[in-house]
């Protein structure tokens, strides 16, 4: 049977932990957002889960971890310690694409070995690094979460492979375009370069600068560097997997990408360059999925959305992303403005998701943006208030 | 003083009050919830009454009183002075000027009206194309404006 587009890509999550009722119809880019310990979260990896089942499961035996086919044990493997309370047995349902997903039938039935199709690179992603290098999914306690585990195995594999055997992973020629690595060079790594230090015994990354005729080469170590980078280096390393250096536009079966909390750390001319990173992913042709904090992401998505309503042109979003138009970079925006977008608020008072992809400011969640731009509403309002009445003094 | 008193204090003013919301276009009523109807101190269609007098500035569109003091109190009215507008960024510049001009014009020849308790509000005809986090919504909060969307809601007071 054929599955109506309308529902294609459509998520309902119904009385799971925080949840009361989500109804995720995810586009082209989906922005999640909502305050914390609303659910987002639990969402994005009830998506992978629903994707990448089999890939979930042989990863998770390929390390020995047995849940024998019981949903609560595999819960607390997969979403981390104690987190088998999220799931009620009488009442907790998820349908993806318009069918009911048997979640126990799910992760009880031993699958064939898949590939991957969903990138997620989890919000703790700065725990993957230890003293500079990235963890093992066996360095892990068993009750971590899986996403976590994933994400920083991937990058140990990455670093160790080819990648990691040229001592300067950034930045690198034709690893990213040159219109996103300059940028990124000013606004997060200051002019440093990252390295693999081989020069003990054990391999680290570094932040390194070459010596000159004045003084010897810098190489600062992990822990000297500053949170936003320390944020940012897994994430560029889990990008570097996304974008390939290869003719491919792709990597492997990865068609999905799940990014949380993406600004965390960053300055807003850092999260403008990944912004643009993003608008690349989407280029070549992944569904991106965010959880955000940042006003500054919606207003991007608010913006998109109004050049393309009012036939904007690629400059003009390359304009809004202060960003040089070269060839390869119009190419990107020319896509940007073809890509669907939709976003959902996490109401903790509700308990439900709203779908407020509109932005139209107009009134309740939709124009304080699910509470992200609220602050700035009411800054206005006091100012406003007060400096009407001392114009007259 | 009432919203109603400084409006007749008013040379230029002294036919313009009216009941309630009565002042105002029914397109442009459609735009303003109010909580407590009772509470409304009446409006004024500062445009229509100032145009002939005026022919060339560009004249605030309405005022709103609204009663904040309970029977017997000496408060003073609050007014909203209100401009129902499209709300582009293109608009921003056109709609500041408008309130120099009334800030200035109050103060100059509606001395009551300009010491009542105020608040200069900008209502959206159409769609808003600007956020509340934008410079432009702050550069108006500066000067005492107060962009609020679609509708203007006037909150009922509580009045002891």
């Amino acid at each position: 049977m054929q599955i109506p587009k309308r529902v294609m890509n459509r998520l309902t999550l119904s009385n799971i932990g925080p949840i009361d009722q989500a109804d995720l119809t995810l586009g082209d880019l989906t922005l999640l957002i909502g305050p914390q310990a609303t659910g987002k979260s639990i969402a994005l990896q009830f998506l992978k889960l629903v994707v990448d089942a089999a890939q979930i499961q042989q990863e998770l035996r390929l390390h020995g971890l047995d849940w024998s086919g019981r949903l609560p044990e595999f819960f607390d493997i997969y979403f981390g310690e104690g987190m088998r309370s999220i799931w009620r047995e009488k009442n907790s349902a998820v349908t993806w694409a318009g069918r009911p997903v048997d979640v126990g039938r799910l992760i009880a039935r031993r699958r064939r070995p898949a590939d991957e199709t969903l990138a997620f690179i989890p919000a703790q992603r700065v725990l993957t690094l230890r003293d500079g290098w990235p963890r093992p999914f066996t360095d892990y306690s068993p009750g971590d979460p899986f996403a976590v585990r994933a994400f920083s195995e991937r990058l140990r594999l990455l670093v160790e492979s080819d990648l990691g055997a040229n001592e300067n992973l950034f930045p690198q020629k034709h690893r990213l375009k040159r219109e996103l690595r300059e940028p990124l060079e000013q606004s997060v790594f200051g002019g440093f370069g990252l390295h693999v230090d081989k020069s003990r015994v054990q391999k680290r990354l570094v932040l390194g600068m070459p010596g000159d005729r004045q003084g010897a080469a810098v190489n600062l170590p992990f822990m000297v560097w500053s949170a936003g980078q320390r944020e940012f280096v897994p994430l560029l390393l889990g990008l570097y997997q996304l974008l390939p250096r290869t003719k491919r536009s792709r990597s492997g079966a990865i068609r999905w990408v799940v990014l949380e909390d993406l600004e965390m750390g960053l300055h807003p001319r850092a999260i403008n360059v990944l912004l643009l990173m993003v608008l690349d992913l989407l280029a070549r042709g992944y569904r991106v999925c965010l959880s955000t904090h940042t006003p500054q992401v919606l207003e991007a998505v608010w913006a998109m959305r109004q050049l393309k309503r009012h036939g904007g042109s690629a400059s003009d979003v390359l304009e809004l992303f202060s960003a040089n138009r070269t060839q390869p970079m119009l190419r990107l925006a020319e896509s940007a403005l073809k890509i669907t977008s939709k976003i959902h608020y996490f109401d903790p008072l509700t308990r439900c998701t709203q779908d407020i992809s509109d932005l139209d400011l107009t009134g309740g969640n939709q124009a304080t943006w699910g509470g992200l731009i609220e602050s700035s509403e009411r800054a206005n309002a006091i100012v406003a208030r007060v400096a009407a009445q001392g114009a007259r003094q | 003083m009432t919203f109603a008193d400084a409006i007749r204090n008013s040379s230029l003013l002294t036919q313009a009050f009216k009941n309630g919301l009565q002042a105002l276009s029914p397109a442009d009523c459609q735009h303003v919830v109010v909580d407590n109807t009772r509470q409304l101190a009446g409006s004024l269609n500062l445009e229509d009454a100032l145009r002939s007098s005026y022919p060339n500035p560009p004249i605030w569109d309405y005022g709103i009183g609204h009663r904040r003091a309970a029977h017997g109190e000496h408060t003073s009215d609050f007014v909203y002075w209100l401009e129902v507008h499209p709300a582009t960024d293109g608009d921003i510049e056109p709609v500041l000027r408008k309130l120099t001009w009334l800030k200035s014009w109050l103060e100059k020849s509606a001395p009551a009206l300009a010491k009542l308790p105020r608040q200069f509000v900008w209502v959206s005809s159409g769609k808003t194309a600007f956020t509340q986090r934008s410079p432009q919504a702050k550069r108006m909060a500066e000067q005492g404006l107060l962009h609020v969307g679609s509708h203007l809601r006037i909150k009922a007071v509580r009045t002891g």
